[in-house]
């Protein structure tokens, strides 16, 4: 077991004034755990979803239109921003946060009704976006906001059927989040866009695997494959400096299978080693949940998808155990053992 | 004590945010913090895992290829092969604990399969609860034996599906005054496994994990809770919600008074506050849309912002002095 770093180490060591970075921590201390945040979130959503329905009803009562459907929204949006600046505690916290996203929900439907557009509806997301997420410092708004500014422009694009417009939304997505992952900025914190701009190509490719018929992907084309390769290659560079041979020699058979990997795999399996080998860099265990559990729902939905009977699909399984067995070896051998 | 705080990504993350760590040193802060010995090892088990999970769907893909021309012998040898094998792995010192501990678990899984296999070949005509039955029943010896908290969730899942089918083949259980019933009889297992568990964590370790109390308590606790929403929705059956409370107030003293746990108190205060509030809001709701709606938010606020103080106030005092 290696010795873990302590706090007061790990300043030391990057020579940090140690009150700093006590003070800085201070109040994450202080914070609830997620699941006391999840209770008061259960009902603070719960409040704010009835509070927008009963403010609905009394709309649609008096005035049958976009317009005035438009001018609640922003009316519960800016309510919402200020509850969430006044309030501190977790339940009104969660109440200004569901009130935001019910007023930006009720903008957007405002607009897609009135101008019977989705190209202009999705624009209406994107400035959203733009203009809302560095102002409300909160990030389940932003993983929901950013979200929704990636989803609807794609389905515009797909409904425009432009498959390089969407080529070209991969080539931001994918090397975008890598770069927000790897290079964070402050004092907005992008994590929870960043997770959005990796999260968009593998669950396109998840929901297109359920309906083949919408034939929704990001990362299929040549812009996918592309975005996939930068997205790879910028950990593993990163990595590189810090290796002894033996673990370049790793690192070059392991470069060697991610470009294969990349140029013959679903965009899924590629999708989910790219937030394997970022788990790796960073050392973030949600990175690594993530990777091992789209690596497995693709893997099954691959294998299940085929156009293959059971025994072909048994031999490439094996095939393909095989060729893992040996990189299990190689890694015992050029890492594992030589350590003391 | 502050300076014992284990340091990763996470804590590199708050400090750059918090303006703390200047930019040049955020990428080496991420190289000190990440642990390299437990990445090495995650590393390894990984690749081994998704190794021997390939071998194995490609050993499953094979049989499930040739199932339909093996002989009925076949079929069962190969099963009871695959029984045997995984309980006596299980039984090998040389193999890590926890390859001998999912071992027993498979025996205990493919007992099942056996079960269905042999019901199919034979048509033994048996109601489905019979065989989940026969299930727990043949594989409870090696549950009391195993010293396993993860074999022991598996076992509770095959009983309350016995009596999940159990309760399904009976038509009173279908009945308004029937399917509150059903919910505590399917909820028992899990509250029985609970109630064992809090008596034996203090003798045998390995019931310790966290997860080994809160999956049977949230199973037992929802079941229960969903059986006094039937009743509150429907206006029938009272004694489930008094049954409800009771369970509320017991689990609420045994976890913050003699075995303090925060997660558990979370789930309690999340599911007391979602019976009150549906029974507030059921109570007061009327015909005139908008006033309901209005009302019910008041409602849920008072009672969810009263439950999230209550959470606070434990947090805070339990941080003081600490907790299990």
């Amino acid at each position: 077991m290696t010795e873990r770093l302590t706090l007061e180490d790990f300043a030391q060591r990057l020579h940090l004034p140690a009150d700093e970075v006590h003070a800085a921590l201070a109040e994450q201390r202080r914070a609830l755990p997620w699941f006391a945040e999840a209770v008061a979130a259960v009902g603070g959503w719960l409040a704010a979803l009835t509070l927008t329905a009963a403010f609905s009803t009394l709309i649609a009562g008096a005035a049958k239109n976009e317009v005035a459907l438009g001018i609640l929204g922003l009316v519960i949006l800016v309510a919402g921003m200020a509850g969430h600046r006044r309030f501190t505690g977790a339940f009104g916290h969660q109440f200004a946060l569901a009130l935001m996203l019910a007023g930006q929900t009720l903008m957007v439907v405002a607009v897609g009704v009135g101008s019977e557009s989705l190209r202009i509806t999705a624009m209406v997301t994107v400035v959203l976006a733009v203009v809302l997420v560095p102002l409300v410092p909160d990030r389940m708004h932003q993983f929901l906001t950013v979200g929704a500014a990636v989803v609807l422009p794609l389905i515009a694009l797909l409904e425009a059927k432009a498959p390089y417009a969407t080529q070209g939304l991969a080539l931001i997505c994918v090397p975008g989040g890598v770069a927000l992952l790897l290079y964070p900025t402050r004092p907005l914190d992008t994590r929870p866009a960043a997770f959005v701009l990796l999260l968009a190509a593998p669950l396109c490719d998840a929901i297109g695997g359920f309906a083949a018929d919408i034939g929704i992907s990001l990362a299929t084309g040549w812009g996918g494959r592309l975005a996939y390769l930068i997205g790879l290659g910028w950990p593993l560079a990163l990595l590189w400096p810090q290796l002894e041979k033996p673990g370049r020699m790793l690192m070059l058979g392991i470069g060697a299978a991610a470009v294969t990997a990349v140029l013959l795999l679903p965009a899924g399996l590629v999708a989910g080693l790219l937030f394997l080998v970022l788990a790796y860099t960073i050392g973030s265990r949600l990175l690594a949940g993530l990777g091992v559990a789209l690596e497995v729902f693709f893997m099954t939905h691959y294998y299940y998808d085929l156009r293959l009977d059971l025994m072909a699909k048994s031999l490439m399984l094996a095939a393909i155990g095989g060729v893992l067995l040996a990189l299990w070896l190689a890694w015992r051998r050029l890492i594992t053992e030589p350590q003391p | 004590m502050v300076s014992e705080q284990p340091v990763d990504e996470r804590v590199v993350h708050r400090l750059w945010l918090a303006g703390a760590l200047p930019r040049e040193r955020y990428q080496p802060a991420l190289r000190l913090a990440r642990d390299d010995g437990f990445w090495r090892r995650w590393g390894e088990r990984a690749v081994l895992a998704l190794a021997s999970g390939h071998l194995l769907a490609g050993v499953l893909f094979f049989f499930a290829f040739n199932w339909q021309d093996l002989t009925p012998f076949a079929k069962l040898a190969a099963l009871q092969g695959g029984v045997v094998v995984a309980a006596l792995g299980s039984r090998l010192p040389i193999l890590p604990e926890l390859v001998r501990e999912t071992l027993l678990i498979a025996a205990t899984v493919l007992v099942g399969v056996l079960l269905a296999v042999f019901g199919q070949i034979f048509q033994t005509g048996a109601d489905a609860w019979q065989l989940f039955a026969a299930w727990a029943a043949l594989t409870l010896p090696w549950v009391l034996t195993g010293r396993s908290a993860g074999h022991w969730l598996v076992w509770m899942v095959v009983v309350q599906t016995a009596v999940l089918t159990y309760v399904d083949d009976i038509r009173w259980f279908k009945s308004d005054d029937g399917e509150p019933v059903a919910m505590i009889l399917i909820a028992l297992p899990a509250l029985l496994l609970l109630i064992g568990r809090e008596l034996m964590v203090g003798r045998w370790d390995w019931l310790r994990p966290g997860w080994a109390r809160l999956v049977p308590l949230a199973v037992a606790l929802g079941l229960l809770f969903f059986g006094a929403e039937v009743a509150v929705v429907g206006a029938t059956a009272a004694w489930t919600m008094l049954v409800f409370i009771v369970a509320l107030a017991a689990a609420t003293s045994l976890y913050s008074q003699w075995r303090r746990d925060f997660a558990a108190m979370a789930l309690i205060v999340l599911l007391g506050c979602g019976f009150v509030a549906t029974a507030a809001v059921q109570m007061t709701s009327f015909h005139d849309d908008i006033g309901t709606f209005l009302l019910a938010t008041l409602e849920i606020s008072l009672i969810f912002g009263a439950g999230s103080w209550v959470l606070r106030r434990i947090h805070r005092s339990w941080s003081d002095v600490g907790h299990d």
